[in-house]
């Protein structure tokens, strides 16, 4: 690598991945800012629910529900603005587990498979249809989205929260004559509840290790295809100065998805058009000449 | 060099094999289980539909009366469902947990709990009752949040003694909203109370032309 590495970006970008692990844990320090999960949460009394639930709810389903739409809305315009991977690149904890799992030796690989980057298409629609088929909402079942924030904001066994409610319930009982040992002890304590489905989070993540870097993130993510095609027309995108840019590579080395470098860098465009770009910045960073930087492209831009 | 390229490649397959494995096992295999959902529950079926599996309601509920069915629960995985013998559900009156459903997995129309039905409380064991053996027992009879309404107690006279009462509790299926609270507090080890799908125990055609002839 040469060049002076300026990691504003991507300490920034950590810090919001952190905020959003933090939101989904807040609810068990009595914050009531946030509640819910990366599947369907409430922030600051906004109902924001994942784009590809809401669209498996009205597929398995067969019925639609308006403020499940309005939720999705909300989430998909917000996408849409700041570029759709932007999901992947900054809140999601997976991709924050992938890109970890990428700073690991590249000896550890056990085998070198690299699978077809329409694999993470085909899979959303045979998720799709599979729930349309089955009437449930199949990708939510085994989201591991899902799975991770779960376990994150349920992951401990907390004592009652509303504590007042029970003692009103107590006295009146008692009042009553009845005995109140029964009821719930609000005293309990913290446990760590162990959830199998953190299998299912361990699998991918040992097939991420020993087999494919990113193979969740960049190859399979049904909810990462899903935003890969909204984003085909976000107006936010990484554009590229051939004038200064001297093909060092070095953006490639940062890039998760590095894919989609390659025809800017070749000199094809000069946008990184391809939406599988997650706005990551990680590139802006690294770039010794400042050639990358992340603009507003225009419509009438959009030719080349 | 070639032994030590065939253990990581054998560590790795045995690693990813066995996570993998467990949780399309696990995933696939079928959980005969009874769930019993949080009020206002839609069928089962529409209901499994609908749930998108994000957790709000387990989240809100608190008493955390609510767990989430895990990955060993197969296709149920990420629904909420009760564990009566752990933790009833309280029937709190504003039910938070149909408030902050997304979808409509949980009726929002519904905004009396007590007009909620989660199952209905059944006797399941009549010989390890309590209070069918002539014991003073009537625990859930006391703990239940509709007392005299959901359970009653219905006199008798005790065979045995032939002096004493049996005071046998009856429970109403119309008004009984399914809470677990009897079957939280039944003070034998093995519950003689349980709560069961609603659909069971209607009253068939016969009882009611018995009914009749009376």
């Amino acid at each position: 690598m040469s060049g002076v590495m300026n990691n504003r970006r991507r300490l920034l970008r950590r810090i919001v991945q952190l905020v959003v692990l933090f939101l989904l844990i807040s609810p068990l320090f009595q914050f009531s800012f946030f509640s819910g999960t990366l599947i369907s949460g409430t922030i600051l009394g906004i109902n924001m629910v994942d784009p590809l639930a809401a669209i498996d709810f009205i597929l398995a389903t067969k019925s639609v529900y308006l403020p499940v739409i309005i939720g999705a809305v909300v989430v998909l315009l917000f996408y849409f603005i700041i570029g759709g991977r932007s999901f992947c690149g900054w809140v999601c904890p997976m991709y924050l587990v992938s890109e970890l799992i990428a700073k690991l030796p590249k000896s550890w690989r056990a085998f070198s498979y690299k699978p077809n980057h329409s694999s993470k298409f085909w899979l959303l629609g045979i998720l799709l249809i599979l729930s349309v088929i089955t009437s449930q909402p199949v990708f939510e079942i085994v989201s591991p989205i899902g799975i991770i924030s779960q376990n994150i904001a349920m992951g401990i066994d907390t004592p009652p929260k509303n504590t007042a409610y029970i003692e009103e319930n107590i006295q009146s009982l008692n009042e009553l004559g009845i005995k109140t040992s029964l009821l719930p002890n609000t005293e309990a304590e913290y446990v760590v509840l162990f959830n199998y489905s953190l299998w299912l989070l361990l699998s991918l993540v040992l097939i991420d290790i020993f087999i494919t870097r990113g193979w969740w993130c960049r190859y399979t993510c049904p909810v990462g295809a899903f935003y890969t095609i909204l984003g085909k027309y976000s107006p936010l995108k990484i554009k590229i100065d051939h004038d200064s840019c001297t093909n060092c590579g070095d953006c490639f080395t940062v890039c998760l998805p590095a894919e989609v470098l390659a025809a800017p860098v070749r000199g094809d465009t000069a946008w990184v058009n391809n939406s599988s770009c997650t706005n990551c910045l990680n590139c802006v960073d690294i770039c010794p000449e400042k050639s990358l930087k992340f603009s507003i492209k225009m419509a009438k831009e959009k030719r080349r | 060099m070639k032994r030590r390229e065939f253990l990581k490649k054998g560590f790795a397959l045995t690693a990813v094999g066995t996570t993998a494995g467990f949780s399309l096992i696990s995933l696939l295999g079928k959980s005969r289980r009874l769930y019993f959902r949080p009020p206002g529950a839609l069928a089962e079926d529409d209901f499994l539909a609908a749930c998108i599996r994000c957790g709000k309601c387990i989240q809100v509920c608190p008493y955390n009366s609510l767990k989430y069915a895990d990955i060993t629960d197969g296709l149920h995985a990420g629904t909420p469902y009760f564990n009566f013998r752990r933790t009833p559900c309280y029937m709190c009156e504003d039910i938070p947990c149909i408030t902050v459903c997304p979808t409509d997995a949980l009726d929002h129309t519904l905004t009396d709990i007590n007009k909620a039905v989660m199952g209905t409380a059944v006797i399941t064991d009549r010989e390890a009752c309590l209070s069918l053996n002539g014991l003073r027992c009537e625990i859930c009879y006391r703990a239940c949040p509709l007392i005299d309404k959901a359970i009653t107690l219905k006199k008798h006279q005790q065979t045995i003694t032939k002096r004493h009462t049996v005071f046998e509790p009856v429970i109403h299926k119309d008004v009984c909203t399914g809470c677990g609270i009897c079957e939280n507090v039944c003070p034998l080890d093995e519950t003689a109370i349980r709560v069961l799908p609603s659909e069971r125990g209607d009253k068939a055609g016969h009882y009611i032309y018995l009914k009749e002839q009376v």
